[in-house]
Protein backbone atom coordinates (compact mmCIF):
# COMPACT_ATOMS: atom_id res chain seq x y z
CA UNK A 1 0.00 0.00 0.00
CA UNK A 2 1.33 3.43 -0.94
CA UNK A 3 0.89 6.79 0.82
CA UNK A 4 -1.89 7.92 -1.51
CA UNK A 5 -3.87 4.77 -0.79
CA UNK A 6 -3.34 5.22 2.97
CA UNK A 7 -4.67 8.75 2.71
CA UNK A 8 -7.75 7.59 0.82
CA UNK A 9 -8.71 5.08 3.50
CA UNK A 10 -7.33 6.75 6.65
CA UNK A 11 -10.80 7.89 7.72
CA UNK A 12 -12.29 4.41 7.36
CA UNK A 13 -9.32 3.00 9.28
CA UNK A 14 -9.77 5.42 12.19
CA UNK A 15 -13.52 4.79 12.22
CA UNK A 16 -12.93 1.04 12.41
CA UNK A 17 -14.64 0.52 9.06
CA UNK A 18 -11.69 -0.56 6.96
CA UNK A 19 -11.70 -4.12 5.67
CA UNK A 20 -9.36 -6.41 7.59
CA UNK A 21 -6.88 -6.65 4.69
CA UNK A 22 -6.89 -2.89 4.26
CA UNK A 23 -6.36 -2.44 7.99
CA UNK A 24 -3.39 -4.77 8.08
CA UNK A 25 -1.84 -3.06 5.04
CA UNK A 26 -2.19 0.39 6.63
CA UNK A 27 -0.65 -0.79 9.91
CA UNK A 28 2.27 -2.32 8.04
CA UNK A 29 2.77 0.89 6.01
CA UNK A 30 2.70 3.33 8.95
CA UNK A 31 5.37 1.35 10.78
CA UNK A 32 7.84 2.65 8.23
CA UNK A 33 6.22 5.86 6.94
CA UNK A 34 6.30 8.74 9.45
CA UNK A 35 4.18 11.00 7.21
CA UNK A 36 1.34 8.50 7.07
CA UNK A 37 1.69 7.66 10.76
CA UNK A 38 1.23 11.38 11.48
CA UNK A 39 -1.74 11.50 9.12
CA UNK A 40 -3.43 8.69 11.03
CA UNK A 41 -2.61 10.43 14.32
CA UNK A 42 -4.22 13.61 12.96
CA UNK A 43 -7.37 11.65 12.22
CA UNK A 44 -7.37 9.94 15.61
CA UNK A 45 -6.85 13.04 17.78
CA UNK A 46 -10.29 14.63 17.18
CA UNK A 47 -11.95 11.26 17.75
CA UNK A 48 -10.30 10.97 21.17
CA UNK A 49 -11.08 14.58 22.10
CA UNK A 50 -14.65 14.37 20.86
CA UNK A 51 -15.24 11.21 22.86
CA UNK A 52 -14.12 13.14 25.95
CA UNK A 53 -16.90 15.70 25.49
CA UNK A 54 -18.84 13.15 27.49
CA UNK A 55 -22.51 12.56 28.09
CA UNK A 56 -24.57 15.42 29.43
CA UNK A 57 -27.62 14.57 31.48
CA UNK A 58 -30.77 16.17 30.02
CA UNK A 59 -32.63 18.63 32.28
CA UNK A 60 -34.99 17.00 34.77
CA UNK A 61 -38.53 16.60 33.44
CA UNK A 62 -37.56 17.05 29.79
CA UNK A 63 -39.47 13.94 28.67
CA UNK A 64 -42.63 15.13 30.44
CA UNK A 65 -42.41 18.55 28.81
CA UNK A 66 -41.95 17.02 25.36
CA UNK A 67 -44.89 14.66 25.81
CA UNK A 68 -47.09 17.49 27.16
CA UNK A 69 -46.22 19.58 24.10
CA UNK A 70 -47.26 16.67 21.87
CA UNK A 71 -50.59 16.32 23.72
CA UNK A 72 -51.13 20.05 23.27
CA UNK A 73 -50.92 19.46 19.52
CA UNK A 74 -53.62 16.78 19.89
CA UNK A 75 -55.78 19.16 21.90
CA UNK A 76 -55.45 21.91 19.29
CA UNK A 77 -56.14 19.42 16.51
CA UNK A 78 -59.30 18.33 18.39
CA UNK A 79 -60.47 21.93 18.80
CA UNK A 80 -59.80 22.67 15.14
CA UNK A 81 -61.70 19.53 14.13
CA UNK A 82 -64.66 20.46 16.35
CA UNK A 83 -64.73 23.97 14.92
CA UNK A 84 -64.67 22.53 11.41
CA UNK A 85 -67.58 20.17 12.18
CA UNK A 86 -69.60 23.03 13.72
CA UNK A 87 -68.93 25.22 10.68
CA UNK A 88 -69.95 22.39 8.35
CA UNK A 89 -73.15 21.81 10.34
CA UNK A 90 -73.99 25.51 10.25
CA UNK A 91 -73.43 25.53 6.49
CA UNK A 92 -75.75 22.54 6.03
CA UNK A 93 -78.47 24.26 8.10
CA UNK A 94 -78.11 27.49 6.11
CA UNK A 95 -78.23 25.58 2.83
CA UNK A 96 -81.33 23.74 4.08
CA UNK A 97 -83.07 26.99 4.98
CA UNK A 98 -82.15 28.50 1.61
CA UNK A 99 -83.36 25.46 -0.31
CA UNK A 100 -86.60 25.30 1.71
CA UNK A 101 -87.26 28.97 1.04
CA UNK A 102 -86.79 28.44 -2.69
CA UNK A 103 -89.17 25.48 -2.69
CA UNK A 104 -91.89 27.41 -0.81
CA UNK A 105 -91.50 30.41 -3.11
CA UNK A 106 -91.75 28.31 -6.24
CA UNK A 107 -94.79 26.50 -4.73
CA UNK A 108 -96.68 29.74 -4.09
CA UNK A 109 -95.55 31.24 -7.38
CA UNK A 110 -97.61 28.51 -9.12
CA UNK A 111 -100.56 29.31 -6.84
CA UNK A 112 -100.45 33.04 -7.73
CA UNK A 113 -100.51 32.31 -11.45
CA UNK A 114 -103.53 29.95 -11.36
CA UNK A 115 -105.36 31.63 -8.46
CA UNK A 116 -105.27 30.46 -4.86
CA UNK A 117 -108.76 28.96 -4.99
CA UNK A 118 -107.96 26.80 -7.97
CA UNK A 119 -104.77 25.70 -6.28
CA UNK A 120 -106.09 25.06 -2.81
CA UNK A 121 -109.84 24.55 -3.29
CA UNK A 122 -110.56 27.42 -0.92
CA UNK A 123 -112.50 30.07 -2.90
CA UNK A 124 -112.20 32.79 -0.27
CA UNK A 125 -108.43 32.85 -0.83
CA UNK A 126 -109.02 34.57 -4.16
CA UNK A 127 -110.73 37.41 -2.26
CA UNK A 128 -108.57 37.27 0.83
CA UNK A 129 -105.03 36.09 -0.12
CA UNK A 130 -103.03 33.99 2.37
CA UNK A 131 -101.86 35.83 5.45
CA UNK A 132 -104.30 38.74 4.86
CA UNK A 133 -106.59 40.07 7.60
CA UNK A 134 -109.61 39.07 5.50
CA UNK A 135 -108.37 35.49 5.50
CA UNK A 136 -108.06 35.57 9.24
CA UNK A 137 -111.63 36.88 9.64
CA UNK A 138 -112.93 34.33 7.19
CA UNK A 139 -111.23 31.55 9.11
CA UNK A 140 -112.62 32.89 12.40
CA UNK A 141 -116.12 33.00 10.90
CA UNK A 142 -115.87 29.36 9.81
CA UNK A 143 -114.65 29.96 6.28
CA UNK A 144 -113.77 26.27 5.93
CA UNK A 145 -117.44 25.81 5.05
CA UNK A 146 -116.36 26.72 1.50
CA UNK A 147 -114.95 23.27 1.19
CA UNK B 1 -40.51 -3.42 22.80
CA UNK B 2 -39.04 -2.60 19.36
CA UNK B 3 -39.05 0.95 18.04
CA UNK B 4 -41.16 0.07 15.02
CA UNK B 5 -43.89 -1.42 17.15
CA UNK B 6 -43.81 1.63 19.40
CA UNK B 7 -44.11 3.88 16.33
CA UNK B 8 -47.09 1.88 15.01
CA UNK B 9 -48.79 2.12 18.39
CA UNK B 10 -48.01 5.82 18.73
CA UNK B 11 -49.41 6.42 15.23
CA UNK B 12 -52.56 4.63 16.39
CA UNK B 13 -52.95 7.12 19.24
CA UNK B 14 -51.14 5.20 22.01
CA UNK B 15 -49.67 8.00 24.11
CA UNK B 16 -47.70 5.65 26.33
CA UNK B 17 -45.88 4.32 23.24
CA UNK B 18 -44.85 7.85 22.24
CA UNK B 19 -43.64 8.54 25.77
CA UNK B 20 -41.48 5.39 25.60
CA UNK B 21 -39.94 6.59 22.32
CA UNK B 22 -39.05 9.93 23.92
CA UNK B 23 -37.62 8.19 26.99
CA UNK B 24 -35.54 5.86 24.82
CA UNK B 25 -34.10 8.44 22.41
CA UNK B 26 -34.44 11.75 24.29
CA UNK B 27 -31.06 11.78 26.01
CA UNK B 28 -29.17 10.81 22.84
CA UNK B 29 -30.89 13.50 20.81
CA UNK B 30 -30.30 16.06 23.58
CA UNK B 31 -26.57 15.23 23.64
CA UNK B 32 -26.46 15.37 19.85
CA UNK B 33 -27.83 18.93 19.96
CA UNK B 34 -25.48 20.01 22.77
CA UNK B 35 -22.41 18.84 20.86
CA UNK B 36 -23.49 19.67 17.30
CA UNK B 37 -24.77 23.17 18.08
CA UNK B 38 -22.74 23.80 21.24
CA UNK B 39 -25.74 25.57 22.71
CA UNK B 40 -26.81 23.99 25.95
CA UNK B 41 -29.39 26.77 26.21
CA UNK B 42 -31.11 25.70 22.99
CA UNK B 43 -30.55 21.94 23.24
CA UNK B 44 -33.78 21.23 25.14
CA UNK B 45 -35.90 23.39 22.82
CA UNK B 46 -34.35 21.71 19.80
CA UNK B 47 -34.91 18.26 21.33
CA UNK B 48 -38.55 19.15 21.98
CA UNK B 49 -38.96 20.47 18.42
CA UNK B 50 -37.38 17.29 17.08
CA UNK B 51 -39.87 15.04 18.88
CA UNK B 52 -42.80 17.32 18.00
CA UNK B 53 -41.80 17.01 14.34
CA UNK B 54 -41.59 13.24 14.84
CA UNK B 55 -45.05 13.24 16.46
CA UNK B 56 -46.49 15.18 13.53
CA UNK B 57 -45.01 12.69 11.08
CA UNK B 58 -46.08 9.52 12.92
CA UNK B 59 -48.53 8.69 10.13
CA UNK B 60 -45.86 9.09 7.47
CA UNK B 61 -43.24 6.86 9.12
CA UNK B 62 -42.44 3.78 7.08
CA UNK B 63 -40.10 1.05 8.19
CA UNK B 64 -37.57 1.78 5.46
CA UNK B 65 -34.91 2.82 7.99
CA UNK B 66 -34.34 2.43 11.70
CA UNK B 67 -36.28 4.87 13.89
CA UNK B 68 -32.96 6.18 15.21
CA UNK B 69 -31.97 7.20 11.67
CA UNK B 70 -35.41 8.74 11.11
CA UNK B 71 -35.14 10.83 14.30
CA UNK B 72 -31.55 11.88 13.59
CA UNK B 73 -32.62 13.03 10.11
CA UNK B 74 -35.08 15.42 11.78
CA UNK B 75 -32.46 16.43 14.35
CA UNK B 76 -29.75 17.03 11.72
CA UNK B 77 -32.02 19.35 9.73
CA UNK B 78 -32.93 21.25 12.91
CA UNK B 79 -29.28 21.54 13.99
CA UNK B 80 -28.10 22.80 10.61
CA UNK B 81 -30.91 25.36 10.29
CA UNK B 82 -30.36 26.43 13.92
CA UNK B 83 -26.70 27.09 13.18
CA UNK B 84 -27.66 29.13 10.11
CA UNK B 85 -29.93 31.32 12.23
CA UNK B 86 -27.59 31.69 15.17
CA UNK B 87 -24.04 32.99 15.00
CA UNK B 88 -21.62 32.37 16.58
CA UNK B 89 -22.67 28.73 16.55
CA UNK B 90 -21.42 27.52 19.91
CA UNK B 91 -21.88 29.16 23.28
CA UNK B 92 -18.60 27.69 24.46
CA UNK B 93 -18.23 29.95 27.43
CA UNK B 94 -21.59 28.85 28.76
CA UNK B 95 -20.63 25.20 28.32
CA UNK B 96 -17.41 25.77 30.21
CA UNK B 97 -19.09 27.81 32.93
CA UNK B 98 -21.58 25.03 33.49
CA UNK B 99 -18.85 22.51 34.10
CA UNK B 100 -19.03 20.59 30.86
CA UNK B 101 -15.29 20.72 30.34
CA UNK B 102 -14.37 17.29 31.59
CA UNK B 103 -11.35 17.15 33.86
CA UNK B 104 -8.32 15.42 32.49
CA UNK B 105 -7.13 12.25 34.18
CA UNK B 106 -3.86 11.99 36.04
CA UNK B 107 -2.04 13.63 38.97
CA UNK B 108 0.38 16.06 37.35
CA UNK B 109 -1.17 19.57 37.61
CA UNK B 110 0.70 20.76 34.52
CA UNK B 111 -0.52 17.82 32.48
CA UNK B 112 -4.05 18.32 33.76
CA UNK B 113 -3.98 21.99 32.83
CA UNK B 114 -2.57 21.22 29.38
CA UNK B 115 -5.20 18.55 28.79
CA UNK B 116 -7.99 20.89 29.85
CA UNK B 117 -6.60 23.58 27.57
CA UNK B 118 -6.46 21.11 24.69
CA UNK B 119 -10.07 20.14 25.32
CA UNK B 120 -11.12 23.82 25.27
CA UNK B 121 -9.19 24.35 22.06
CA UNK B 122 -10.95 21.33 20.57
CA UNK B 123 -14.36 22.79 21.44
CA UNK B 124 -13.37 26.07 19.84
CA UNK B 125 -12.07 24.34 16.71
CA UNK B 126 -15.27 22.26 16.55
CA UNK B 127 -17.32 25.46 16.79
CA UNK B 128 -15.54 26.83 13.75
CA UNK B 129 -16.45 23.91 11.52
CA UNK B 130 -19.38 24.29 9.10
CA UNK B 131 -22.63 23.21 10.78
CA UNK B 132 -23.09 20.15 8.59
CA UNK B 133 -19.55 18.92 9.25
CA UNK B 134 -20.02 19.39 12.99
CA UNK B 135 -23.24 17.43 12.85
CA UNK B 136 -21.56 14.61 10.90
CA UNK B 137 -18.64 14.46 13.36
CA UNK B 138 -21.09 14.20 16.26
CA UNK B 139 -23.20 11.59 14.46
CA UNK B 140 -20.10 9.45 13.85
CA UNK B 141 -18.03 9.94 16.99
CA UNK B 142 -20.63 10.97 19.56
CA UNK B 143 -23.65 8.93 18.41
CA UNK B 144 -21.65 6.14 16.76
CA UNK B 145 -23.67 5.98 13.57
CA UNK B 146 -22.01 4.13 10.70
CA UNK B 147 -21.41 5.80 7.32
CA UNK B 148 -24.55 4.23 5.81
CA UNK B 149 -26.71 5.64 8.60
CA UNK B 150 -25.09 9.08 8.41
CA UNK B 151 -25.66 9.07 4.64
CA UNK B 152 -29.35 8.31 5.26
CA UNK B 153 -29.55 11.07 7.88
CA UNK B 154 -27.84 13.77 5.84
CA UNK B 155 -28.93 12.80 2.34
CA UNK B 156 -25.29 12.52 1.27
CA UNK B 157 -23.59 9.52 -0.29
CA UNK B 158 -21.45 7.28 1.93
CA UNK B 159 -18.37 8.43 0.02
CA UNK B 160 -19.27 12.06 0.69
CA UNK B 161 -19.76 11.33 4.39
CA UNK B 162 -16.37 9.63 4.56
CA UNK B 163 -14.75 12.56 2.76
CA UNK B 164 -16.39 15.18 5.03
CA UNK B 165 -15.30 13.27 8.14
CA UNK B 166 -11.74 13.07 6.86
CA UNK B 167 -11.58 16.78 6.01
CA UNK B 168 -13.29 17.81 9.26
CA UNK B 169 -10.81 15.82 11.37
CA UNK B 170 -7.92 17.10 9.31
CA UNK B 171 -9.04 20.69 9.91
CA UNK B 172 -9.61 20.05 13.63
CA UNK B 173 -6.12 18.58 13.99
CA UNK B 174 -4.62 21.52 12.13
CA UNK B 175 -6.30 23.90 14.59
CA UNK B 176 -4.78 21.93 17.47
CA UNK B 177 -1.28 21.84 16.03
CA UNK B 178 0.03 24.18 18.75
CA UNK B 179 -0.76 21.56 21.39
CA UNK B 180 1.15 18.79 19.75
CA UNK B 181 4.64 19.59 21.05
CA UNK B 182 7.17 17.47 19.32
CA UNK B 183 4.58 15.28 17.72
CA UNK B 184 4.77 17.18 14.44
CA UNK B 185 2.91 20.11 12.90
CA UNK B 186 -0.73 20.15 11.93
CA UNK B 187 -0.24 21.58 8.43
CA UNK B 188 0.15 18.33 6.65
CA UNK B 189 -1.01 17.79 3.14
CA UNK B 190 -1.69 14.54 1.41
CA UNK B 191 0.75 13.09 -0.94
Amino acid sequence: MNCERVRSCAGRYVDGMAASGERAAIEKHIRTCRECAALIADQELPVRLHARLGRIEPPAGMTGRIVDAAWEIDRRRGLARAALVAAAAALVVLLGIGAGSLIVRSHFAGAREGGYAAYTGLEYLDVYPPDSIGEAIQLAAGGEADE
Amino acid sequence: MEDDILMQRAAGGDRHAFRLIVERHGAGIYNYFVHSTGSIEDAEDLTQQCFINLYRSLGRYRKTAALRTFIFRIAHNLAVSHSRRKAPPLSLDLLLEQGYDLPAQGDDPDELAAAAELQRAYRKALAELPAEWRSIVELRVGRELVYREIAAVTGRSEAAVESILFRARERLSRRLAAFRGGAGGGERSGK
